[in-house]
This record gives C-alpha cells, sequence and structure tokens, in this order.
C-alpha cells in the first residue's frame, strides 16, 4: 500500500484534492434550499429555543446576533427563514443593524409556518401595497419618517399584532410590529421599533410626519388587519 | 497540468495494491475448528464478528410459546477417527434450549450439518431471556469446541388476552395468515371526543386498552409449524411448563398487547424500554412527529405496541424493524402526554405546552 501510495506521486495527490474540492463544493450547492420568496411562498417560525445566530452554518462561526424568546412587546418571537442547509436555517434577525441575517439551527425553531403575501412599502410614492400570489389586493397612502428620523429601507418581516384598547390613541386602532428599526432613534424605548400602526392624525396621511413608523388611516390599518398576517415579508424601498 | 491517463494508471496500481495487502492479512481457513452460521431472518439479528455468533431476536418473546433458530455448522476435522458431538449449553438464563439433531455424528474432512434450536420461555420475564451454547466433541478426534452460540431475547412478555392455547392452535391454511390483521384503528388520529381519550396527566384512564396483536414471533426454520395465533406453540422441552394465565402474569410482567392502565401501579415511574425525544416541545395546536425508540435490555423491540394518550391525544402504533414508532399527534389541550409500550411497566411523559402567540393586547412602544 504504501507503494502504491508512492507511485501515486505529487500528481495523483494533487488531482484528488481537487477532485475533493470540487466535490465538496457541489455538496454545497446541492444541500441549500431556499425557503421564502416574498410575494410567492415564504417560511417564517416561532422561535423554540433562545440562540445566537451565526455568520455561517457552524457552531464555530463568529456571532452576528441572537434571537430570543419574547419580543419587546411580550410577544412570541417569530423569524422568517431565508434558506437551509444541513441542519442550520439562515434567518432575518429583529435587530440592528437592519437587514442582518444570521445562521441558526432548525431546532431552535418551531415548525414551518407559510405565507403567500407581501407587503410593498414605496417611500417615494408614499403608498403601501400588499401583494399576495403576484396580485396586488390592498393598496393605501401612508405617512413615513421625516428627514431626521427617516423610516428604513430594505427587507423586514411582520412580528407581531397588537390589538390597541383606545381606537382613538397615537397609533390607532391596531399595530403590527416589525423586524425594522429605526436607525437613528438608537435609546428609544423598547429599541425604536418601526411599526405599522393606525394614526389620530389621519390628515398627515400621505406624508412625512413619523419617526421612522409607517403611518396608515384607521380604515386602511382595519381593512390590512384583515388581510395581513404576521410572518410576511415587508419589503421598504427608497 | 493533469495526466489523466497516468493518474488513472496510479490509482489502479493502489487499488491493487490494497488488494493484494488485504488479502495478505485476512485470516487463514480454521482447521480443525466448528464455525456457526444462523439462517438469515427477519425475526432476529446475527452478530459473529467476535467469533461467537450473537443471535438478537428483534421481537418480544411471549411467554409460553418457543422459537427456533436454523444453523449451519461448517465442521474441519483433521483427525482420521470420527466420532460424535454433544450440544453443550453453557447458559441457560429465562428457558431452555433443545437442539435437533440432538448428537452430530463428525467424520474426518470437511462437513455441513444442518441443526435446529428450539428456545423454549416458559415464564414472562421483563429483564429478558439468554442462552449460550456449543458443540462438545468426542475427544480425540482432532477437533475444538469453538465459539459457540449465544442467543438473546430483549423481553419475555405474558401472552395477551387474544392468545390462543397450544392445544387450540391450528395450521394457518396460507402462509399470509401468519401474520394477524392490525387492529382497525391503529394508525388512526383519534377523535377529540374519544371516549378512551383520558387526560394523561390525572390518570384516569382505568381500562386496560388492548393493543393491535403483534406480529407472531414463529420459527425461522421453513419446516417449524407455523400458526394462526402469535407464538403460542408449546416448548418442546422434556417438562414444558403451561403458559401463565392472562391476570396472574400481568402483575409480574408486561403483556403482550396490553397497556397498563394509567391510574395502576404498574404504570408508575418513567417506562424503562421507552426512549422520547428530549429536544422536542410539543404544543398546543400544532401537529409535532413523535418518533418513539422501544427498547428492552439494549435490544431494539420490533413490533412493540406503543400508545400516546393525553391532551386530546390517543393513538397507537406499532415499532418498525429498528424498534422506532412513528406517530403524529396534533394535542388540541395543554397538559401531559402518556407514552407507553407493552414491552416495559411506567410511562414516559411529555409536556404540551400552549399554543405560541404573536398577538397581544398591550400597547407598543414604536418609533411611532
Amino acid at each position: 500500500v504504501t507503494r502504491a501510495v508512492r507511485t501515486l506521486g505529487r500528481g495523483g495527490a494533487l488531482a484528488a484534492a481537487a477532485c475533493g474540492l470540487v466535490l465538496l463544493a457541489s455538496g454545497d450547492r446541492a444541500d441549500a434550499k431556499r425557503l421564502s420568496t416574498p410575494g410567492q411562498l415564504s417560511r417564517w417560525a416561532f422561535v423554540e429555543y433562545a440562540t445566537v445566530a451565526r455568520a455561517k452554518p457552524s457552531p464555530k462561526a463568529r456571532p452576528v446576533g441572537r434571537l430570543k424568546l419574547r419580543t419587546e412587546d411580550r410577544t412570541d418571537e417569530l423569524t422568517l427563514a431565508v434558506e437551509e442547509r444541513r441542519g442550520w436555517v439562515r434567518v432575518r434577525l429583529p435587530q440592528r443593524p437592519n437587514g442582518r441575517t444570521g445562521w441558526v439551527r432548525r431546532w431552535t425553531l418551531g415548525p414551518w409556518h407559510t405565507t403567500r403575501d407581501w407587503v410593498r412599502v414605496d417611500k417615494r410614492r408614499l403608498r403601501l401595497t400588499l401583494v399576495r400570489d403576484g396580485t396586488a389586493i390592498f393598496s393605501a397612502p401612508i405617512g413615513i419618517g421625516g428627514r431626521g428620523t427617516p423610516t428604513p429601507a430594505g427587507e423586514f418581516y411582520v412580528r407581531n399584532r397588537l390589538v390597541l384598547d383606545s381606537p382613538t390613541g397615537l397609533y390607532g386602532p391596531l399595530a403590527f410590529g416589525t423586524s425594522a428599526r429605526s436607525p437613528t432613534l438608537t435609546d428609544w424605548p423598547r429599541g425604536g421599533v418601526v411599526g405599522i400602526h393606525g394614526t389620530n392624525q389621519p390628515g398627515l396621511v400621505p406624508g412625512r410626519p413619523s419617526h421612522g413608523c409607517i403611518r396608515l388611516r384607521n380604515a386602511d390599518i382595519l381593512e390590512l388587519g384583515e388581510l395581513l398576517e404576521v410572518g410576511t415579508p415587508v419589503t421598504i424601498r427608497s | 497540468m493533469l495526466d489523466t491517463p497516468r493518474l488513472a494508471r496510479r490509482c489502479a496500481l493502489a487499488a491493487t495494491a490494497c488488494a493484494v495487502a488485504l488479502g495478505t492479512l485476512a485470516p487463514a481457513a480454521s482447521a480443525g475448528t466448528i464455525r456457526y452460521t444462523a439462517a438469515p431472518s427477519a425475526q432476529y439479528s446475527v452478530d459473529n464478528d467476535h467469533g461467537i455468533l450473537k443471535v438478537t431476536f428483534n421481537t418480544c418473546a411471549t411467554a409460553g410459546s418457543t422459537q427456533t433458530v436454523g444453523f449451519t455448522l461448517d465442521t474441519e476435522i483433521t483427525g482420521k477417527t470420527s466420532g460424535t458431538g454433544t450440544f453443550k449449553v453453557l447458559k441457560s438464563d429465562g428457558g431452555s434450549l433443545s437442539f435437533d439433531p440432538p448428537t452430530l455424528t463428525l467424520a474426518p474432512g470437511s462437513q455441513q450439518t444442518q441443526v435446529t434450536v428450539t428456545v423454549s420461555t416458559p415464564t414472562p420475564r421483563p429483564q429478558g431471556a439468554f442462552f449460550r451454547f456449543k458443540i462438545d466433541p468426542q475427544n480425540g478426534i482432532g477437533i475444538g469446541e469453538g465459539p459457540g452460540v449465544m442467543i438473546h431475547f430483549g423481553c419475555v412478555l405474558s401472552p395477551g388476552p387474544g392468545t390462543v392455547s397450544a392445544q387450540q392452535a391450528e395450521p394457518c391454511p396460507t402462509t399470509a395468515t401468519a401474520r394477524r390483521e392490525p387492529n382497525k384503528n391503529d394508525g388512526k388520529d383519534g377523535k377529540d371526543g374519544n371516549p378512551t381519550d383520558g387526560d394523561a396527566g390525572k390518570g384516569n384512564d382505568d381500562r386496560q386498552t388492548p393493543a393491535p396483536q403483534p406480529e407472531q414471533t414463529t420459527a425461522a426454520s421453513s419446516d417449524a409449524p407455523q400458526t394462526c395465533a402469535p407464538a403460542s406453540v408449546p416448548a418442546s422441552a422434556p417438562d414444558p411448563t403451561p403458559a401463565p394465565s392472562f391476570s396472574e402474569a400481568s402483575l409480574s410482567a408486561p403483556t403482550a398487547g396490553v397497556f397498563a392502565s394509567l391510574a395502576s401501579r404498574q404504570a408508575r415511574g418513567p417506562a424503562r424500554c421507552v426512549a422520547t425525544p428530549r429536544r422536542l416541545r410539543v404544543r398546543k395546536g400544532e401537529t409535532t412527529q413523535l418518533v418513539i425508540t422501544i427498547e428492552s435490555n439494549d435490544v431494539a423491540i420490533r413490533s412493540a405496541a406503543v400508545r400516546v394518550l393525553g391532551a386530546g391525544v390517543h393513538r397507537t402504533a406499532r415499532t418498525n424493524r429498528d424498534g422506532q414508532a412513528v406517530i403524529s399527534v396534533r394535542p388540541t389541550r395543554t397538559g401531559r402526554l402518556a407514552v407507553q409500550s407493552d414491552v416495559c411497566f411506567g410511562v414516559d411523559r411529555l409536556r404540551v405546552l400552549g399554543a405560541k402567540d404573536a398577538s397581544s393586547g398591550v400597547s407598543p412602544a414604536f418609533a411611532g
């Protein structure tokens, strides 16, 4: 055997190493599975075990964030899945900086829930559109953050649904929390979560009156509340 | 640049060298010894890597029944005189062995002999049954004893309520009837209002729910008699012990096809044979797949009945060849799921948590 290995020589070893690298690379691509395509099919799950999200699907990879069991508003935390590979899932993290993703073990999440909805927010046209299966089923004018407190752009998701006691309050009758955070209000109570909610000042919609949240008129937020579910991807375009 | 034909030639050389090396290291033919080989069967697994032939039955034996194993003995006698060999039972823990033929004639040279070993397990034993034997050849014929054979049952259950006695057993009309049809309810999710759906945490299910009848653990050899009932053929041992009645035996050992009542003494404590996933969280309103492994005395038990009861769930299933039962549950309320098997007493419990909720009535603190 030793003689045979010697006979193979450097060329043989090089060839074997190259073959191995090619096989590894193709294996990585083959076992990756895309889990979410906004507007077609997206998967989300509740967080079953608080965990550290990592930069790569490896326990030794650099930590990039955390997934907790509860949100700031005391609802159960959930996360939107992006892709899956060898027992690891890349998820969107509800933290700063906005748009960050990280890899967590599949078993730290609950069973998959699916949605075919997609919320698109156009900051230039000041409109929110709900897309289901590729078709817009709801659209309404919105108020967004002003120049000093802008609404962040990027890919996010709906984290929770809050039914409010006083419909005439600041947030109207209904509010949805998202995974987006205000890029400027870093010391805001409970982290400066960007929400989609109603308003007690409907005259300022459409416009740029908020601190980063997305405001709808109360009739619109109630109509959206009939259609929108948690876990829905949200895309905010500037 | 890589020279592909040259690389292929070198690979072929390496493979040839490897094969030659392995061939050199292979053991020489065992002259003057006895080798034991078991006939293949789905009823047991065979391991003879270390010289001793280990036959492990992957189903529980039923008390009062017999199981047969067909062996092939390869003998290589170097001497010039023939002689006899008798079977020497080294260990008989939980039953008895009988051999057909009881004595072997060992002639010089190579010889193959078919032997059928009948194992009888008269009494139920949760700790299983263990046997070991070997051939004891006549002195002076130039052959050693060899390492021998081990036969292991993970558990010996009391006969279930559906088992017929030896006198009632009749030959099956066809081979297919050797296996009983499973219970029609097996594998179906119990309705929420199922009357047997007791709360496992309260333990108010006082009935002994008969499980689907187990698969027959009959003879492995083709000429063994088959009966329509689960293994209940009387032992052919010289002094067979009659099979104990169901009520007597169920007090001290589990009964085939019967789950202990959750309120009974037998259901106290954890089930030693049941392995449920520890990291699993079962939630109200969510479908969760449970993979439950049944093992007894380090033997994965095939065809064991498994029941999951409580929190709006009542499911039964049987284990596969790896001793695993896959049961999907969707609890309708919080509480505890009781997981038990007919292989052992005790109950394994899983907590059913409340459903996750992403809605709340608290006032948010959004950026606004």
